[in-house]
């Protein structure tokens, strides 16, 4: 059974409110983004809860990354940034941060980097 | 000052939507304190000392394993035959956006990304509510769930052309004048909170407890403001970390705002008792108190379902 590593994706910055009315699209920036460089079978994408406790359906994006999906990811995030300006967080499944990206700093972060690294690292 | 005889009390009617397990998504959005709020707030709307709404008049839909389309036709049904009925309509459980934009109340067989065909889309469930044919009454929503204020918003009317104006002469129809007030458990960017460290939801706790206990020194009849503020305390209160809370709002306003309108039996020990009626709105008249403390008079006024005494000025 191949390694399949996931990394979880947090708007820190949003209310709650927002964080679930942004974490949609966040996911459909992804998900376009896998689709456009032929990845989509790559990456499995869930919205899942910060907490239990509170009464929405989510606001955390949950993504599995199979295979060279890194830069697909890395792209979907920065398009979303680019246009909502807003800051993502990124963890690993242990909610440990991994990096932090937001406005046109964005660019200069080598997210499709850093996953891959993650994933690689979780095979060794 | 005249004073006049009031009517009956109007008929009353309550819905309950929402769902404590949800066996077609993740299993982290099922919540018991869902199950034990709808109990409990359903248990409230039946006693004597709340609503005193007989079982007839209650629509159970909590939990049912019904589509949302059928959910909807058994509203619709249900409300058809209560013309002029004041209905509560009662829901608790999760609330979200769907592709950032449509908000959205969980239902039961709710599918993932199917969230508006197959949950309340709020705009959908708000313009089924206020198109059922011959019902016409007064709506009042409690949602218990994050995001509840979105739903404001859609309960809007777009044309308030066929609703009757109320004027100052006619004060019991105040009561009867159709129209929508929601209380809502958060503002549309906060959340409401369900935490393993109480039986029930923050917000129906503290609404429960709202309206068994009542506010001290308030008016003997409390309208949907008057609640949210007390429940806003008391999740103050009760949760120092919780940001969410309640709101009041009548999104369908005619004349009469009913967020003011004072529905709720106030079941402090000590309150005020008359009401006045000024152009359409029913007023408290706050009495000097007395040494000797409430007379059997005002011991009665306070434990009758409704007002027994009307004042109109003028």
């Amino acid at each position: 059974v191949s390694y399949r590593p996931k990394i979880l994706l947090a708007l820190p910055d949003s209310t709650l409110g927002r964080a679930n009315a942004e974490v949609a699209e966040l996911q459909s920036f992804v998900e376009r983004s896998a689709a456009d460089q032929g990845v989509s079978g790559d990456v499995s994408i869930e919205t899942i809860k910060d907490s239990i406790d509170t009464q929405d359906t989510g606001t955390v994006l949950s993504i599995v990354v199979a295979g060279p999906a890194a830069v697909a990811i890395a792209h979907g995030i920065k398009s979303f940034i680019a246009k909502r300006g807003s800051r993502v967080r990124i963890y690993d499944d242990a909610k440990n941060v991994l990096v932090e990206a937001e406005g046109g700093a964005a660019e200069n972060i080598d997210i499709a980097a850093t996953i891959e690294a993650y994933r690689k690292s979780g095979r060794e | 000052v005249t004073e006049i005889a009031a009517s009956e009390k109007p008929k009353e009617c309550v819905i309950f939507l929402g769902a404590s397990e949800y066996p077609h998504l993740s299993s982290e959005l099922n919540r018991p304190q869902f199950e034990a709020s709808a109990q409990a707030a359903e248990e409230y709307f039946e006693s004597t000392t709340g609503f005193n709404i007989p079982h007839s008049e209650i629509l159970d839909l909590f939990d049912t394993g019904d589509e949302v389309y059928q959910q909807l036709l058994a509203i619709s049904t249900f409300l058809a035959v209560r013309p002029g009925v004041r209905a509560f309509v009662y829901y608790i459980g999760h609330g979200g956006f769907y592709k950032g934009e449509q908000y959205y109340l969980a239902a039961r067989n709710m599918r993932k990304n199917l969230e508006p065909q197959t949950g309340f889309l709020s705009k959908s469930l708000a313009d089924h509510l206020r198109a059922v044919p011959d019902h016409q009454g007064q709506l009042f929503l409690i949602l218990d769930c994050c995001f509840a204020a979105q739903m404001v918003k859609d309960m809007e009317s777009e044309s308030l052309d066929h609703l009757e104006t109320v004027t100052a002469n006619k004060t019991l129809e105040s009561f009867a004048t159709p129209g929508v007030a929601v209380l809502a458990a958060s503002s549309k960017w906060d959340g409401a909170k369900a935490a393993d460290t109480y039986e029930l939801t923050l917000f129906t706790k503290c609404l429960l407890e709202t309206l068994r206990e009542g506010i001290l020194n308030a008016p003997s009849w409390l309208s949907l403001s008057d609640v949210a503020n007390e429940v806003s305390r008391r999740i103050r209160l009760t949760d120092r970390t919780h940001h969410g809370l309640p709101q009041a709002h009548a999104p369908r306003q005619t004349t009469l705002n009913l967020a003011t309108l004072r529905i709720f039996r106030n079941n402090a020990p000590e309150t005020a008792d008359l009401f006045v009626e000024q152009a359409g709105v029913l007023k408290e008249v706050r009495e000097e108190s007395t040494a000797e403390g409430p007379t059997a008079e005002d011991e009665q006024r306070r434990t009758a379902r409704w007002p027994t005494t009307i004042i109109l000025a003028g």
